[in-house]
């Protein structure tokens, strides 16, 4: 029996044992800070706005849109940071909610947040625009806010005015517990919507009663419906 | 970070890739031995006589097919036989048989229907020649191949059995496309075995056997109906020496069907675990070398990580689909929109980049086993049938032989 064989054999799978341990933490590292950079990016970008919005005298809305999300006349840092919670959520999910990585990238995720949740509330403030802006605190653990998560995303894919800011309770950010301390909350989930505070599990329709301009919006998006079924009836007579 | 199960499918995973770098290793020790040493100008007399076994239960499509394609055999006419048992068949198998009755070099036998180890027990007993081959009913040999088997007696006097390679021929349906591949995989796994003196089983298909083998182990078992396992069993209990010829194929049609396959792999399957739980003093059992320390424990383990793999799957999908339910059932359907595909969500955790290594190793042994048995038939596009059916199709028949052979235990017992 060739013993050596199976020592050889035994070394060599170790090597690629450790190889593989060794590229897993390579693309880790490199994950890591690709969501740094991200971040950082971000907080550029507001950066910028919050300069913007500092010189400027007079209430120049219109020089203010930043992002191509301008659908709404709105600053648009919605989808860059939906892409940083997401990225922080797979993070979590591989490295733990323990490591020291994720757990200072979801701080600095939740002061971006708080950021630009004080400059979108400016911009409403001055430039008498359409948005509504949800808070929305939760616990990693606590049971219904998987469903108020489930809700609050269709609120956002239906209604494109609609911010909604995911804080996490248990990130040690100073901030983040100001902001807590300001609005009352006291349990997960609570939310804040144009600056009420809401305790407990929301159904959609509480919600939507909740926010006045849904309303309106509905009623605009209904006539539009219409008029473009009017118009493709008018061009598809035409043709006949 | 590192849960149980991490840690459980690392270790698994680390096992399996243990089982491919040996194989490997083996592989890269002995290439001289797989590349062509054809030996020249031998005489036609100092072949050793053969006799082929060639048992059939309702065959009657196949049989003559199958005599004529050893008949047909590039090896000295005087120096082979066939034996066809009949046995018990209620088609016409025996009167196919019977046609070659007067035929100089077959001699046909019919018995009452008893099995396959019975049909080949029967004609043991007219065995006269030197060598004597297992040979399935529904198969047909490369006319090189007996020379091609011959030459490893003839090298090697210690020699007592020989596996051959058997591949698909012509594979129509998925369930035998699916097969082409895993058979290929086999030529080398098997091959490798061969060279490492840890053979797991000379297939019934096509196996070449010294006389002296029934002498000293003893005929046929049924085995629970694995008889070719278990006649390999007791040949390595004994220390005979077994080895494969990777060059010496012959071709079967293969299960068409995936019911028909599926009943096959059950068999095997469940003969497996029986005859392991037969056996089971081997396992890991030094004073049988590589067959119990490595050949017995690698297969049991590769059912093991089967298993495992697909119900970790299996939970997974659980858990995603009843999740799907949950969020349709609160905001209703409309919701459902293809996520954007970002490199950074592939899941980098160390037994996805093992599991990528193994998987590696897998392809190339597909590669290595069509070169060594020099397959030129270009067929890769097969592989998925193949990553399908040992996804799908194995864990099921698995547990399946797992439940028959915890059942029949219980029977056995009253």
């Amino acid at each position: 029996m060739n013993k050596k064989r199976y020592i050889y054999t035994f070394i060599i799978t170790l090597a690629i044992f450790f190889f593989s341990i060794w590229l897993s933490n390579g693309f880790q590292s490199q994950k890591v800070q690709s969501l740094r950079d991200l971040e950082s990016r971000i907080n550029l970008d507001i950066l910028s706005v919050e300069t913007r919005f500092s010189l400027l005298q007079k209430t120049s809305c219109e020089h203010v849109v930043t992002n191509d999300n301008s659908k709404t006349g709105d600053i648009g840092f919605n989808e860059d940071l939906n892409n940083v919670a997401l990225k922080i959520k797979s993070l979590e999910n591989q490295l733990g909610y323990e490591n020291a990585d994720v757990i200072s990238l979801k701080k600095y995720y939740s002061l971006l947040q708080i950021k630009d949740y004080l400059l979108a509330k400016e911009f409403h403030d001055r430039c008498k625009k359409n948005t509504v802006s949800i808070l929305y605190f939760y616990d990693a653990d606590c049971q219904d806010c998987a469903k108020q998560s489930i809700i609050l995303d269709k609120i956002i894919s239906d209604y494109p005015e609609i911010r909604v800011y995911y804080l996490d309770k248990k990130t040690n950010n100073p901030a983040l517990d100001t902001l807590s301390s300001i609005f009352k909350i006291t349990q997960s989930p609570s939310l804040v919507i144009n600056e009420k505070t809401y305790t407990g599990y929301q159904d959609i329709d509480q919600i939507e009663s909740y926010i006045p301009e849904i309303k309106t919006w509905k009623a605009l998006k209904d006539k539009e419906n219409a008029t473009s079924t009017a118009t493709t009836t008018a061009t598809t007579s035409k043709k006949r | 970070m590192f849960n149980s199960f991490d840690i459980i499918y690392t270790s698994f995973l680390f096992i399996a890739i243990y089982i491919q770098v040996f194989f490997l290793i083996v592989f890269f020790e002995n290439h001289d031995e797989i590349s062509d040493n054809e030996p020249k100008d031998i005489s036609d007399e100092s072949y050793p006589t053969v006799t082929f076994l060639i048992p059939g239960w309702n065959e009657q499509d196949t049989i003559v097919a199958t005599i004529e394609s050893v008949l047909e055999l590039d090896y000295p006419k005087n120096k082979f036989h066939i034996i066809a048992i009949d046995d018990g068949s209620t088609d016409n198998t025996w009167e196919r048989m019977q046609a070659y009755a007067n035929h100089d070099q077959v001699q046909v036998l019919t018995k009452e229907n008893g099995g396959k180890h019975t049909a080949l027990n029967h004609a043991l007993n007219f065995l006269k020649t030197e060598l004597v081959v297992s040979f399935d009913a529904d198969t047909k040999i490369n006319k090189d191949a007996m020379r091609k088997a011959a030459h490893y007696f003839m090298k090697d006097k210690t020699l007592m059995a020989l596996g051959g390679t058997v591949l698909i021929d012509k594979p129509k349906t998925i369930a035998q496309k699916a097969q082409e591949i895993e058979y290929e995989i086999f030529s080398f796994t098997k091959k490798m075995l061969g060279l490492a003196d840890a053979v797991f089983v000379v297939p019934g298909a096509f196996s070449v056997f010294r006389k002296e083998v029934f002498t000293v182990v003893g005929g046929y078992n049924n085995a629970h109906n694995l008889e070719d396992i278990e006649l390999t069993i007791r040949m390595q209990k004994a220390g005979l020496k077994v080895r494969h010829a990777h060059d010496a194929i012959v071709w079967t049609k293969g299960p068409d069907t995936i019911k028909k396959l599926y009943k096959q792999r059950l068999r095997w399957s469940y003969g497996f675990i029986m005859n392991l739980f037969d056996y089971k003093a081997m396992l890991f059992n030094k004073r049988y070398k590589n067959f119990g320390i490595f050949t017995l424990p690698m297969t049991t383990f590769t059912y093991i990580i089967l298993l495992f793999v697909f119900f970790y799957s299996m939970y997974k999908v659980v858990l995603s689909v009843v999740d799907t339910i949950y969020k349709i059932y609160l905001v209703g359907i409309g919701q459902l929109e293809w996520p954007t595909f970002d490199t950074f969500f592939i899941n980098t955790k160390i037994y996805v980049i093992m599991a990528m290594f193994l998987y590696i190793s897998i392809i190339l042994q597909y590669f290595f086993g069509r070169e060594i048995s020099k397959v030129s038939k270009k067929n890769f596009w097969n592989i998925p049938y193949f990553i399908l059916m040992f996804s799908f199709l194995a864990p099921i028949w698995v547990l399946k032989s797992i439940y028959n052979s915890i059942t029949k235990k219980k029977v056995l017992w009253r």
